[in-house]
């Protein structure tokens, strides 16, 4: 080969790394070795004099030093593809190198031109663009184009991602057709438009990027553009389509471990922002090892900065601490100033987790304090603010009261969110003011509910609400000072409004509730703090009880739900739950002495409580019991119009033996009952037109995504997302499928999972089951439920009529299960349907 | 069945001697890794190994929860897994249900959460890390029976 050819074959190699790197990487690495060892210039003076080529190869323009140059910066692109960024530093030194010593001032321009990305993600995006600098005079301007490209990357790993859309839409004019450039600069371009929250233009430019990657075969820039959709779904505050596109980015981005981790980081950054913390730490943890792997700096340190975020979040002080100290230390190895002090941040908050009552606590204030000033220096206003308020807190234990006043007073005169409401709040409580402490909480609530309002999708909006959390347990721990059940109802039930999407923050009617509730008794549970807290509301008086930590009770639930699984689940063999029923009874109901009686029984549930069994308790064998994400949504329910003509619907989904029988079963109970077809597009028209809707089916609950949760139809799963879609639902749903009843709550007052998408909806009753059930004993207690809805009990009595025939365990009754649906035995409402024909 | 010794191929030998000889030091963290797994070794106990459990038959659910049983010559120790929020709730099942005065240790590398059994062998912890545990069970007139190391995954 001459070296001519070598030259052209090396460029052929640098061309050939954007649609397959492996094979560039395995040409320039063949050529490297066909190549003579050393360049005849390079010898020195003690070279054979008779070369008369040595003096020539050495003068500007050495065609084997060209090759060579080129050569190597063909395997550091290509390597920089496969993610080993160390390797392709080193080799576009050694090209820099040779390309100098050559006289070849554009090859080294050239290979500097490709360290501006490789240091860019090496964790050094000022050195970079220093690179860039001394670049510049040595390109064409195609290639002052592909530097802009490279350029914009770097300023936006440093926040300057207007300076960062500037450089692109600078380079897409001189890139002419260099297809795989035009390419890097939309997808530059598009991630930092998704910063500055443009995401329209975003999408645009990512979905340019992605077609010109597609049409020119550069499957893995592709991948890129695919794999940057997650980020833009999830900063949009799409949740759903943020995890589908990442599924999909996950299967094309394998053979691509540094940037999958990438994309799981950019993922984990939005879900933090969408208070999902331990959605986020799954994939940190996941993307920190490949980061390291990788050697990707940058993205290493700032990964581990969010994952310490999470693990304190998620209650792991411990590992926080871990993480954080990695992170700090990085982040003052990689000289990133701005970054520095929201470790430092972390360092603390994960201390006084840690040791919340150390001797050193007195000494811990002004650190915090420092560092706030810290992050206020860099940029950090809201992270500063919330740790200001925290150090005000502290200062407040230790009896400091100028410093409290004085944090508190600097953070209330900022106006800065929900803190500066929250700091208003306590220094009005701190003067005696309860009244306009009160006013504080609630002109903050109302701001967090009008924000989250405008969220369609209720998993996005329950979480986007916890940003007010803190600001709600500041109003309920006001509400219990007082010691009056009522007020303390109020504020638990204000906080439920946001929540569940109310919008303002308002409590019902205490009259109202009690008139709705006639004979029987609403018991609604509340944490405050470490604590649960139960207000009985019955006709004539509304009760406050303290019922000790709530961790016991957890604890407690998670056991008798074991010991239900366990029985279902597996061979029956295991021990009836009674003894773990019975100590919930009296954790949950005994201080409460005698006030419930025999009365029916509306809940609201608090935390792990969304998830137990209720009937199972021994108090409620024969009672009726409902069960409602708030006492303000039970009252709704009870609003929701009647029944229009009585029209039932049975399916029957797949894969089960009884569900045929039961589906048979249920229009024995209820002439005129309509049998449709276990398809989705079917069960959804259905659904739609009928009054009271049977589903006996395989069930499937999603605790991550519960709106992912489904019932197994013939064509697939019918998941709560596609429920959303239902415009008048039925009256009553019942789930007659496993876990359908199963709900998870990231807020109180948003239970998320099929029962709680029905209900929203308008649904007036769903009866579903929180665990698993067996196919042959369900078909039982619902037969005896139908029999007794049919002769007009309402479902809750039904159910515990049922229940407590069957001895069938683990179904509950949702939302307002008092009305029946026939009016009394002999005269059911439940009428044959029209005849669709 | 005969049980024959453990073989050790030639490459590990020597890789042994040379470790063994200090040609090449054990890098730092390795050995601070086996001393904290050291630290967590209860002499005497007996431990519980890891079995299959079998699939759910009959069941409305399309998907099978996370059980695990870990079994040792007198005693069984079940358990169930479920994980929200990035933590991990922990339930479990002594069987046969043991003596009054039973304790339960659950262990992880970090922190280690005592429990009373229920009268009918249960117990549960909420909010553990998610990584590497371990249960002991502490019998008031036996010795202790250990669950070997598991990963639980969020």
């Amino acid at each position: 080969m001459t070296f001519d050819e070598a030259l052209a074959a090396a460029e052929h190699a640098v061309d050939l790394s954007g649609s397959d790197p492996a094979r560039a990487l395995a040409l320039a690495r063949t050529l490297l070795a066909s190549l003579p060892a050393s360049c005849p210039g390079t010898t020195g003076p003690t070279g054979d004099p008779d070369d008369g080529g040595a003096v020539a190869d050495r003068s500007p323009g050495c065609r084997h030093c060209e090759a060579e140059a080129v050569a190597h910066r063909a395997l550091a692109v290509a390597a920089r593809e496969l993610g080993d960024l160390p390797f392709a530093e080193e080799r576009l030194h050694r090209a820099v190198e040779i390309a100098l010593r050559a006289g070849l001032p554009h090859r080294a321009a050239q290979a500097r031109l490709s360290l501006v990305h490789i240091r860019t993600e090496l964790g050094h995006p000022e050195q970079a663009l220093a690179i860039a600098a001394d670049a510049e005079p040595g390109l064409t301007p195609a290639e002052l184009g592909k530097l802009g490209v490279h350029r914009a990357m770097a300023l936006a790993r440093l926040g300057r991602y207007r300076e960062a859309v500037a450089h692109c839409d600078r380079a897409v004019a001189v890139l002419g057709d260099d297809v795989r450039f035009l390419a890097g600069a939309m997808l530059n371009r598009g991630l930092a438009r998704v910063f500055l929250g443009e995401f329209e233009a975003a999408e645009a430019d990512l979905g340019r990027c992605a077609e010109l990657a597609r049409g020119a075969g550069l499957t893995h820039v592709l991948a890129l553009a695919e794999g940057n959709l997650p980020f833009l779904a999830a900063r949009r505050g799409d949740l759903p389509a943020a995890f589908t596109a990442y599924r999909r980015a996950q299967d094309i981005l394998l053979d691509y471990p540094e940037r999958l981790a990438t994309v799981r980081c950019d993922l984990a950054e939005a879900l933090v922002t969408a208070h999902l913390p331990g959605e986020a730490r799954a994939l940190l943890n996941m993307a920190v090892p490949e980061l390291a792997a990788a050697g990707a700096g940058v993205a290493l340190a700032e990964a581990r900065l969010l994952l310490a975020r999470v693990e304190l979040r998620t209650g792991d002080p411990r590992r926080a601490r871990e993480s954080a100290e990695l992170a700090a230390h990085e982040l003052a190895a990689q000289g990133r100033a701005v970054l520095a002090p929201l470790a430092d941040e972390i360092l603390l908050r994960a201390r006084l987790a840690l040791d919340p009552s150390s001797a050193k606590l007195p000494a811990t204030v002004p650190e915090m304090l420092a560092c706030a000033e810290a992050l206020d220096a860099t940029g950090h206003l809201n992270t500063s603010a919330a740790l200001r308020l925290s150090a005000a807190e502290v200062a407040l234990r230790l009896g400091d009261r100028p410093s409290t006043d004085g944090q508190l007073a600097l953070l209330s005169r900022s106006g800065r969110g929900l803190v500066a409401r929250q700091a208003t709040a306590l220094r009005r409580f701190l003067a005696g003011d309860r009244r306009g402490a009160f006013a504080a909480v609630l002109a903050g609530l109302a701001e967090v509910g009008s924000e989250t309002k405008a969220f369609e999708d209720p998993m996005v909006r329950a979480h986007a609400a916890r940003a007010g959390e803190p600001l709600a347990g500041f109003g309920l721990a006001l509400a219990m000072r007082t010691g009056r059940g009522r007020t303390v109802l109020a504020w638990a039930e204000r906080w439920r409004a946001v929540t569940g999407g109310a919008g303002r923050p308002l409590a019902p009617c205490l009259a109202a509730l009690r008139a709705a509730l006639g004979e029987s008794a609403l018991v609604e549970f509340v944490r405050h703090e470490a604590e649960l807290v139960a207000v009985a509301v019955t006709r004539d008086r509304v009760t406050l009880r303290r019922l000790g930590p709530f961790a016991t009770v957890a604890e407690a639930v998670v056991r008798l739900r074991y010991g239900l699984r366990r029985a279902h689940l597996l061979d029956g063999r295991a021990p009836e739950p009674g003894a773990e029923a019975a100590e919930l009874e009296r954790l949950l109901f005994r201080p409460l002495g005698d006030r419930l009686g025999d009365r029916p029984l509306v809940i609201v549930p608090t935390g792990t409580l969304h998830i137990l069994p209720w009937p199972l308790l021994p108090m409620n064998s024969d009672r009726p019991v409902s069960v409602a994400a708030s006492a303000a949504a039970w009252l709704a329910g009870r609003e929701v119009p009647a029944v229009r003509d009585g029209r039932v619907v049975a399916v029957a989904g797949p894969g089960l033996r009884c569900s045929e029988t039961e589906a048979r079963m249920v229009g024995e109970c209820h002439p005129g009952t309509e049998r449709v077809a276990a398809r989705r597009a079917e069960v959804m028209a259905a659904l739609e037109r009928a009054d009271v809707a049977h589903l006996a089916a395989h069930g499937m609950f999603s605790p991550r995504s519960p709106l992912l949760s489904s019932i197994d139809l013939d064509d697939g799963p019918l998941m709560a997302y596609d429920l959303l879609r239902l415009r008048t639902p039925p009256w009553l749903v019942v789930l007659s499928a496993c876990d359908a009843g199963m709900a998870h709550a990231p807020a109180d007052g948003a239970p998320l999972g099929l029962a709680g998408t029905f209900l929203s909806l308008g649904t007036r009753c769903v009866v579903a089951s929180l665990v698993p059930v067996r196919d042959e004993e369900t078909l039982a207690l619902m037969t005896v439920f139908h029999r007794s809805l049919a002769a007009g009990a309402p479902p809750a009595r039904a159910l515990a009529t049922a229940s407590g025939k069957t001895g069938v365990a683990g179904f509950v009754c949702f939302g307002c299960g008092d009305q029946p649906v026939a009016p009394g035995p002999g005269e059911s409402v439940i009428r044959p349907a029209r005849d669709p024909a | 069945m005969t049980r024959h010794p453990t073989t050790i191929d030639d490459e590990s030998l020597i890789a042994a001697l040379r470790l063994a000889s200090g040609s090449d030091p054990v890098p730092a963290q390795v050995t601070a890794a086996a001393r904290a797994v050291f630290g967590l070794r209860l002499p005497g106990a007996t431990t519980a190994r890891s079995v299959v459990t079998p699939v759910p038959q009959g069941v409305r659910s399309a998907e099978g929860p996370r059980l695990l049983k870990f079994v040792a010559a007198e005693l069984t120790v079940e358990l169930e897994v479920t994980s929200l929020d990035g933590l991990v709730d922990l339930a479990g099942q002594i069987s046969p249900c043991p003596e009054a005065g039973t304790l339960v240790e659950i262990r992880t590398p970090h922190l280690t959460e005592s429990r009373a059994l229920s009268p009918t062998g249960r117990f549960a912890v909420t909010g553990l890390p998610p990584g590497w545990f371990s249960v002991v069970c502490h019998r008031p007139e036996d010795l202790p029976v250990v669950t070997s190391w598991t990963r639980i995954r969020p």
